[in-house]
């Protein structure tokens, strides 16, 4: 009987060990493919930027950036004076007041003396009423606020496309800020292309950056050993995933802190849904379901070198909160479209972005927990090779941690920012660590994430906020 | 131990990642480094053959063959750049002079670019087109590679070569130009288009009647970009334009760019038509009777007021919003509008008390 229990577990633990070998080889191969796609793509756009394959003269989209607010009294003043100050002529300021709690309204009322005006929005979308509206023209683009009742951030944003009129919007977070040069970057795609839907920008953490007029003027690493994982872990995502999907048109995110849309393709496609948390990664794959599904030509690109400096949770337990939110605004996504997975209608972004998020992102904590418990059970059974067992993951960090120190060097390099020889070490002692120890962590925080989970709906997810000095 | 074998294979791969990183930033020091080291050479040449120029000495057939042979690469072309752009700084003129008699030098380099890899080849025409290389010159040989270089798949090879044609104030060259844009195949943006002409050199009124002689050789797309380039070059075509904006065959969106132009430059023929498109009697579209609205805030008068008035309670927003926008700058006053203020249509009370309450801001604003 024992004996018989006994083969009925190695064959079960043969099965895991396959499926294991399986799983790690395409995150391995992809991860490769990644880096080795993503540094080359960089290392080519520069070489293109010196020998001025680029678009020099003023060719000016109108472009609306909208910016929703919940309780951002902190920041939100400085935000727009960042906002102000970019390189750019033919844009607008809204600023949606999601009913925020605090003195978010006030404080950009007072700061850039604004007007009240009785203005009608065009309901294109559906959203919560507006309470009040005030506009300012005494600066160099016009700036509106809206006060709108309490809907959450998909709400507020659709606000904001409804109350927006340029044909272009760029949805930003109330605590980013945008580089000076980052609209003119953002837009190239749309003058490269035909049919450009959707533009996502390079999300780079802001802590620790001294900004200044929207340029940097010294660039460190964060002091914060966690922001700083974060740092690694975003180069890593931003170098790697999105410039691979890109190629083939297969981006299934476009960061909520940064991108660009076309009005009425967002419009046609129904707007920002108001019961998803991950309402940014909605819509990216709702357009392209909405394009695909009515034969719309239509490509969704990722402008590397158009940069949006965002504060990172510095604190764990916002880290936790956060990523918890990420992930059940991935599963909601995934959930609501699954009629994407394995079909063929929708070729690439089917077959591949749609799977890869699938067993990558969403049920990788899952795998990795389930990973860890047969690898503990197997070790209590004596059915482990522990000296294997160690090389193998020893050997699994290394290469991870050698993928993301190329990504972050490769990212530092082609956007000439100059890093101190002790930044450098931090680095690479910490990618280590980023590999190792958060990675695990996250993996445990994202199983819990469906805890409490209808409570968290319409819940904007707070970070404490600093204030940023531009 | 295959996956030990495959995971040994991607970290050395990495490894050579991470040396390829290290080198490339040794790489990128050293060409800095050696990059004003190349363009200080550069400099004392061109300024010896320069001085040879002042003396009457023409420039030796050795210095055009070394820079023949030399500016082939790109790392010694920005060196060149470089050189040149402080010499052109201090000496415009003599600066002119030395590359108009280094001429054949381009020339030549034309052809060795025209088959480098595109990112190079884009670089080329960037030169051109920055030194003027072709405005002075019986320039047939760069401008045929230029024109071959427009039909190029890549965006900034045809933009740069596109800024060198328009460099050259040859409107021939550039009616040829836009009909070998016309005629490629890949997306060449209409802003890229419009706004590039907006560079052109030479005469703009010359080269609007070339591109009225070839107008309808021209897509429709081309037609509205060369419309659009008319009205933001203040160049005037009263008598064409009215020619289309009357033309029921023509495509709505060249009549849609003359309606603009005739906002931007009023005349009295076009009062009546648009008039008659904003009353939308006969219900085209409802872009007509929006662009039209617009167009008649540069159209003062009894009828056009009426009409606005009517406009404002149009089921569309746009209408509606054009209308409103046009009351605000013909400076009508609230007593004007009362029946609007006072009436049941809410929504062209409050797209009109919205305009109203912005022009009041704006007031401010410009006080303030």
């Amino acid at each position: 009987m024992i004996t018989e229990n006994m083969t009925t577990i190695k064959y079960f633990y043969d099965c895991i060990g396959i499926f294991f070998l399986l799983y790690l080889i395409g995150y391995s191969t992809f991860l490769f493919l990644s880096v080795v796609v993503g540094a080359s793509t960089l290392y080519r756009k520069k070489m293109q930027d010196k020998l001025m394959n680029k678009l020099t003269k003023n060719y000016f989209v109108p472009v609306s950036i909208v910016v929703p607010a919940y309780n951002e009294e902190v920041t939100v003043a400085e935000t727009v004076k960042s906002l102000l100050s970019l390189d750019y002529d033919l844009y607008e300021i809204v600023v949606v007041d999601d009913g925020s709690k605090d003195t978010t309204s006030q404080k950009l009322i007072e700061a850039y003396n604004m007007k009240p005006v009785r203005r009608p929005i065009h309901r294109r979308i559906a959203c919560q009423p507006e309470e009040f509206i005030y506009e300012s023209y005494e600066h160099k683009v016009p700036l509106t606020l809206i006060r709108k009742k309490n809907g959450g951030k998909a709400d507020a944003l659709n606000m904001g496309i409804n109350a927006s009129q340029y044909p272009y919007f760029i949805c930003m977070d109330a605590d980013s800020v945008l580089q000076y040069d980052s609209l003119k970057k953002i837009v190239c795609p749309l003058l490269e292309e035909d049919n450009v839907v959707a533009v996502g920008g390079a999300v780079r953490p802001a802590n620790n950056v001294d900004l200044y007029g929207a340029k940097v003027r010294k660039y460190r690493l964060p002091k914060s050993i966690i922001a700083c994982m974060q740092l690694l872990e975003y180069d890593r995502s931003f170098l790697a995933s999105r410039i691979l999907f890109d190629k083939f048109n297969g981006s299934l995110i476009i960061s909520g802190a940064f991108g660009l849309f076309k009005k009425e393709t967002v419009i046609a496609a129904g707007g920002y849904d108001h019961s998803t948390m991950g309402e940014d990664m909605e819509l990216v794959v709702k357009l392209h379901k909405y394009c695909i599904s009515n034969n719309v030509p239509y490509s969704i690109k990722y402008a590397t070198d158009a940069i949006c400096w965002s504060q990172v949770p510095e604190r764990l337990k916002d880290l936790k909160n956060q990523r918890k939110r990420w992930h059940l605004g991935l599963f909601q996504t995934m959930w609501k479209h699954r009629t994407l997975m394995a079909n063929p209608k929708f070729g690439a972004v089917s077959f591949i972005s749609y799977i890869y998020f699938l067993l990558y992102e969403l049920l990788s904590p899952f795998i990795e927990v389930f990973g860890v418990a047969t690898m503990f059970i197997a070790f209590l059974l004596d059915l482990l090779n522990v000296p294997f067992m160690l090389l193998f993951l020893s050997m699994y960090a290394v290469y991870s941690s050698i993928l993301t120190l190329t990504a972050f060097f490769s990212r530092i390099q082609t956007i000439d920012l100059t890093l101190r020889v002790t930044d450098c070490l931090k680095a690479i002692m910490l990618c280590f660590f980023e590999v190792t120890c958060l990675r695990f962590i996250m993996a445990f925080v994202r199983l819990t994430a469906f805890k409490g989970y209808k409570k968290k709906k319409l819940d904007w997810g707070r970070i404490e906020r600093k204030k940023i000095n531009i | 131990m295959k996956v030990e074998k495959m995971i040994y294979i991607y970290m050395a791969i990495c490894i050579s990642m991470i040396a390829y990183n290290c080198v490339y930033v040794f790489i990128l020091r050293h060409q800095e480094k050696q990059l004003d080291k190349s363009a200080k050479k550069y400099y004392r040449l061109i300024k010896e053959q320069i001085r040879y120029m002042d003396i009457g000495i023409a420039i030796h057939n050795s210095h055009k063959k070394y820079l023949c042979k030399k500016l082939k690469r790109t790392s010694n072309l920005t060196a060149f750049d470089k050189a040149m752009e402080i010499i052109f700084e201090d000496t415009p003129e003599k600066a002119g002079a030395y590359l108009l008699e280094i001429y054949s030098v381009f020339a030549y380099l034309t052809m060795e670019y025209q088959g480098q890899d595109t990112v190079k080849t884009a670089y080329f025409p960037y030169i051109i087109s920055k030194y003027r290389i072709l405005e002075n010159s019986e320039a047939d040989i760069i401008a045929q590679i230029m024109f071959n270089m427009l039909r190029s798949d890549n965006v900034y090879c045809r933009e740069n070569a596109l800024s060198a044609i328009y460099s050259t104030g040859s409107s021939d060259y550039v009616t040829e130009a836009l009909k070998i844009i016309d005629s490629n195949l890949s997306f060449h943006h209409p802003k890229l288009v419009c706004d590039g002409l907006l560079q052109y050199s030479g005469d703009k009124q010359l080269l609007s009647s070339k591109l009225w002689d070839c107008f309808n050789t021209y897509s429709t797309q081309m037609q509205i970009n060369i419309l659009n380039f008319f009205r933001f070059a203040n160049i005037s075509s009263d008598e064409k334009m009215y020619g289309i904006l009357t033309d029921e065959n023509a495509n709505q969106e060249l009549r849609f760019s003359c309606m603009r132009y005739f906002e931007k430059f009023p005349n009295e023929n076009a009062r009546a038509i648009l008039q008659n498109f904003a009353e939308n009697k006969e219900n085209r579209i409802w872009e007509y009777q929006a662009i039209a609205s617009s167009a008649l805030k540069s159209y003062p008068g009894e009828r056009t007021t009426a009409i606005l008035k009517n406009n404002l309670s149009s089921s569309n927003w746009y209408v509606r919003l054009n209308s409103a926008i046009s009351c605000e700058k013909l400076g009508f006053t609230y007593n004007d509008l009362i029946q609007i203020f006072d009436g049941e249509d809410r929504y062209a009370r409050e797209i009109l008390r919205y305009r109203f309450d912005r022009r009041e801001a704006q007031k401010e604003a410009v006080m303030a």
